[in-house]
């Protein structure tokens, strides 16, 4: 997108909406009666702080209070899981706003323009758009394993269920309620309060049971496994991610090539709002050296937090490979969580989630096939 | 009837209404008010200022249109954008792997 074309309103019509009626001024300041740019540009605010704009008028809507997309809370969370007090403040003080802030979104990088992280601009000619473009924003953000995991551009891997049958776009399932932290409480990490989506909300399977009519769904099974354990295929996990500046004081990662598979482990954190033993875990890729350029130990902490952490991957399938046969799973250590699949700085980070060789449930007699 | 007995009795006639009329129309003076009893005094007690009202919801104040006729000119005109944008510095990625 060339420069000027983020900024052209092309939108004929905006004018006229209520937006528009508004006045530019009114969201960005600036100088509204010089043919200068300079001087039109003088204390002009390129995005509009959603205090003095948006919630004027959207006043039932506290993105900026609550939502993890705007105040980052997950992070913190993360990051102040394995670091001290003291080295906790040293991140933030530089590391952070250099390696982690773009990931900040607010209301206009939604509704308006492309996230600043994917290279900004307006997404519509400045059309105010109630329901974000996914491509644009969703997984503008989220590409390399959501997008990729959803849509199956994985190699090899197919997309999943519900958007290569079900055509469904993010916002079916993720709500704005979801997305604005609108939920009812202050969510301090994405798996925070109950599933939001839940598999088994009213409007999607609620009508699962455990009576066995269908294989699997029987007591041994429903409540004791997440549905991921089951219904998902390979999906990426990421390794080993060091953050850096450049000669002249440009940030920069650098991450080990990732790996597709399936790890099943305990439930890291099981509660009464997900209760189940065993779930699908994701290789985070924090590294006790991730901040390394910052300062020696920074996350003298390490090992307080799992780096397999509780995943529900996107890439759904009716049957998954785990699904296709009992013994896919049972006896087939290779689909659990195990020590061998652990880096040695990360054993003992993981001993909550990993599972010891004897614990795999171990084979059993498939059940005969079925005359057709 | 003799005229001139007529005419007398015309004349009385008027004198009587004109005595009716100013005795009707004469300003009669107001009955004099009562006088104003003075005010007791009384002890007032000091009232505190009331506290300031917060409405639950606040209404947001109304927005102040300021002129935009140079922003809204140049932003829907593509060739003037073009003419006075900053050519972009592209910056290479110094990012390795996936994020």
């Amino acid at each position: 997108m060339e420069g000027w074309e983020k900024v052209f309103v092309s939108d004929e019509e905006f004018v006229d909406t209520i937006h528009g009626e508004m006045g530019c001024i009114a969201c960005h300041g600036g100088n509204g009666i010089t043919d200068d740019k300079e001087q039109a540009h003088q204390n002009m605010r390129r995005e509009p702080v959603a205090a003095e704009a948006c919630d004027q008028c959207h006043t039932d809507t506290h993105t900026d209070a609550n939502s993890l997309h705007s105040n980052l809370t997950g992070y913190l969370t993360a990051i102040n899981a394995r670091a001290s007090n003291e080295t906790y403040n040293t991140i933030m003080n530089e590391a952070f706003g250099n390696h982690c802030q773009s990931c900040h979104t607010s209301c206009g990088q939604c509704h308006v323009s492309r996230p600043t992280n994917t290279g900004a601009g307006l997404s519509a000619g400045h059309q105010f758009k109630k329901i974000p473009p996914m491509n644009l924003t969703c997984t503008g953000c989220h590409g390399s394993r959501i997008d990729k995991e959803y849509k199956g551009k994985n190699e090899g891997i197919p997309a999943d269920i519900h958007w290569n049958q079900g055509g469904m776009p993010c916002f079916e399932c993720h709500t704005a309620q979801e997305m604005h932290g609108d939920l009812g409480y202050q969510a301090n990490h994405r798996y925070d309060g109950p599933p939001a989506p839940g598999c088994s909300n009213a409007d999607c399977h609620a009508d699962v049971s455990d009576d066995g009519t269908v294989e699997g769904h029987d007591k041994e099974h429903i409540g004791v496994l997440a549905c991921q354990t089951c219904h998902v295929t390979e999906y990426k996990q990421c390794y080993s991610c060091h953050v850096q500046k450049s000669d002249e004081g440009r940030p920069f990662f650098q991450i080990e090539p990732s790996v597709m598979d399936v790890k099943i482990g305990y439930n890291p954190i099981q509660s009464e709002e997900r209760p189940w033993k065993w779930v699908t875990l994701r290789h985070v890729p924090v590294d006790p050296d991730t901040f390394a350029y910052y300062g020696d130990n920074l996350l003298p902490e390490f090992d307080n937090a799992p780096t397999w952490v509780f995943a529900t991957p996107h890439n759904t399938q009716l049957r998954g490979p785990q699904a296709q046969t009992c013994n896919n799973c049972h006896g087939n250590p290779d689909v659990f969580l195990t020590e061998k699949d652990l880096l040695p700085y990360e054993i003992k980070a993981n001993q909550s989630v990993v599972v010891a060789p004897e614990d795999i449930p171990g084979p059993v007699t498939e059940p005969a096939a079925q005359p057709e | 009837m003799n005229p001139r007995s007529h005419t007398f009795k015309i004349a009385v006639a008027l004198v009587l209404l004109l005595a009716g009329l100013l005795t009707a129309c004469g300003a009669t003076p107001p009955a004099k008010p009562e006088p104003r009893p003075e005010p007791e005094k009384v002890e007032v007690a000091v009232v505190p200022p009331p506290t300031p009202h917060t409405p639950a919801t606040p209404t947001p104040p109304p927005a102040i249109i300021a002129p935009d006729d140079g922003c809204v000119n140049c932003h829907t005109n593509p060739e003037q954008l073009i003419a006075t944008a900053k050519e972009e510095e592209v910056v290479e990625s110094l990012n390795e792997g996936e994020g």
